[in-house]
């Protein structure tokens, strides 16, 4: 049991409990040293938050909705860029042509952040799903592309002559040991990508949305209710953890053989 | 011994251009390996021996002179008919392929039958004693089992020719004492050309039946070739055995001092 508990989650139950409490403990200091000794406008406690997030939950019955909205923009764009960016990076990586033909633009465009073009892709797109999604699958393809590239970069030598010796031709090269071996780069990658992607629909959702926890965290200024601001913000926080723990057992069970070196952490 | 040849050096020279400078390693080695033989390629570090390996081996090109193999093929690139063992542990295996598939690979990248790989691979995972670790991924494994997968894996292809270029150097003595016996027992079983790299004098002749001394680099050529007649297993304590290991390290050591005097010039 807790031998599987620690393949599968990569912690073990012991420094677990110690998680748990150092949470626990920095509720309570919150909630009784440092809320109380300032205003609910400027620092709602968490039996405030709580009660925030119910008013939110139970009476306007948003907050599931904006959940789910921002989270659905954020694993969409992270989905569709990684289908894009993982075989140009590989491309890239693998060819000195395209390597060539790509490079000005990979590394001019992937130094203008998304939330630069936020404008520019509502003019494009739409203000609806489309804008912010393509802005999602623009903030996490450079970063998975390079990473793949990076990674194909780092094949050892070994196994490339190794592989060619045993007869592998060109194709069966790239599919038999370019990308299994480029794994853990892609996986690194996507990892980072979530969280910018988390980043840019954040700010996209507060310039130019009606739903979504981006749009909740600016709009509850409007009300005075910093509460449920601080809703938004907790989500956040609480939605990335959740898919960032999938990702880490995605890389202790399925993809385990591929990513062994990386996964620790 | 039988005399039909199983590949020649024909007056290789190799040059490498690092820092705009052309640096000469190999200056004109012409070699012939017969069949079935146990031929050893020893010399100082830096002598080219392993770019002997690599020119057989056809991961790079000569720049001036041929390697023909027994059908009169002329070497260009690498190919199944010659195996190389890296000295390279973790390197050169697969990380995310079991041993089993390891050892698979070069038969999957010909596309051979599911049930006759199967009976190949089994073949050799009993030869190399691995039969019980088949499941393990290669960071699994000690030093030891990892170069027994490499030896299986480039076995189970059935190459012409064995190239071995120092893989029990990264071991520990008692380890390679027990690699060195196997390696033996299975090149008599599988009557394999095999050529050994090495700088290690006792294992030369512990293993191979002749043995090519090579010059110090720059500009390294053949220095002296010695028959060693001796019976296999050999022992190490024998007049024979140590008289012809006297001799050779007499070589070695004058051409190990003729670069330390380069070095010092």
């Amino acid at each position: 049991m807790r031998k599987k508990f620690r393949r599968v989650w990569g912690n073990n139950l012991k420094y677990m409990y110690l998680s748990i409490i150092s949470v626990v403990a920095a509720i309570f200091l919150w909630q009784f040293v440092l809320a109380p000794m300032f205003s609910t406008y400027f620092l709602p406690s968490p039996l405030a938050i709580l009660k925030g997030a119910g008013e939110l939950l139970f009476k306007k019955r948003t907050l599931l909705e904006y959940c789910f909205v921002s989270l659905r923009r954020i694993l969409i764009g992270w989905v569709i860029g990684s289908i894009f960016a993982i075989p140009i990076g590989l491309l890239i990586g693998s060819f000195k042509i395209i390597k060539s033909i790509a490079d000005p633009f990979v590394h001019f465009l992937s130094f203008v952040p998304a939330i630069a073009l936020i404008t520019v892709f509502m003019i494009w797109f739409g203000v609806g799903e489309m804008a912010k999604i393509m802005l999602i699958i623009y903030a996490t393809g450079f970063i998975i592309m390079i990473n793949t590239a990076t990674g194909v970069g780092a094949i050892e030598e070994e196994k490339i002559s190794a592989a060619k010796s045993l007869g592998a031709n060109r194709l069966q090269l790239f599919f038999h040991v370019t990308v299994p071996a480029t794994v853990p780069y892609i996986y690194v990658g996507m990892r980072l990508a979530m969280r910018s992607s988390f980043l840019v629909i954040i700010a996209t959702e507060m310039l130019a949305a009606s739903s979504g926890l981006g749009y909740l965290i600016w709009n509850s200024r409007l009300f005075f209710k910093t509460e449920w601001m601080y809703v938004g913000i907790l989500m956040l926080g609480f939605l990335g953890f959740i898919t960032d723990r999938l990702w880490r057992m995605a890389g202790n069970t399925v993809l385990k053989r591929y990513v062994r070196e990386v996964r620790r952490y | 011994m039988e005399q039909e040849v199983a590949l020649e050096i024909r007056n290789i020279s190799k040059n490498f251009v690092a820092d705009k400078k052309q640096e000469e390693v190999l200056d004109n080695i012409s070699l012939t390996i017969y069949r079935g033989e146990f031929f050893i390629i020893l010399g100082p570090s830096g002598c080219g021996k392993t770019t002997i390996l690599k020119l057989i081996a056809g991961f790079i090109d000569p720049t001036a002179g041929k390697i023909v193999m027994a059908n009169g093929q002329e070497v260009r690139g690498p190919g199944r008919d010659r195996g190389m063992v890296f000295q390279a542990l973790g390197e050169s295996l697969f990380p995310w392929r079991n041993v089993h598939r390891n050892i698979e690979f070069g038969l999957s990248m010909a596309k051979l039958p599911k049930l006759q790989r199967q009976r190949i691979v089994e073949e050799y995972l009993v030869k190399v004693g691995l039969r019980k670790h088949e499941k393990k991924y290669p960071p699994e494994l000690s030093g030891g089992m990892q170069q027994r997968v490499q030896i299986a894996r480039v076995l189970a292809n059935n190459p012409e020719v064995l190239l071995l270029d120092e893989p029990f150097a990264a071991l520990d003595a008692q380890t390679r004492k027990i690699m060195q016996r196997e390696l033996v027992t299975l090149w008599r079983d599988e009557r394999k050309t095999v050529i050994f790299v090495t700088h290690d004098i006792r294992e030369a002749i512990s293993l191979g039946q002749r043995v090519v001394v090579m010059t110090a680099g720059p500009r390294s050529c053949i220095k002296e070739l010695y028959e060693v007649k001796l019976p296999y297993p050999r022992d190490e304590t024998t007049s024979e055995f140590i008289l012809l290991l006297k001799r050779i390290e007499q070589d070695i050591e004058k051409e190990v001092k003729k670069l330390l005097e380069q070095q010092l010039l």
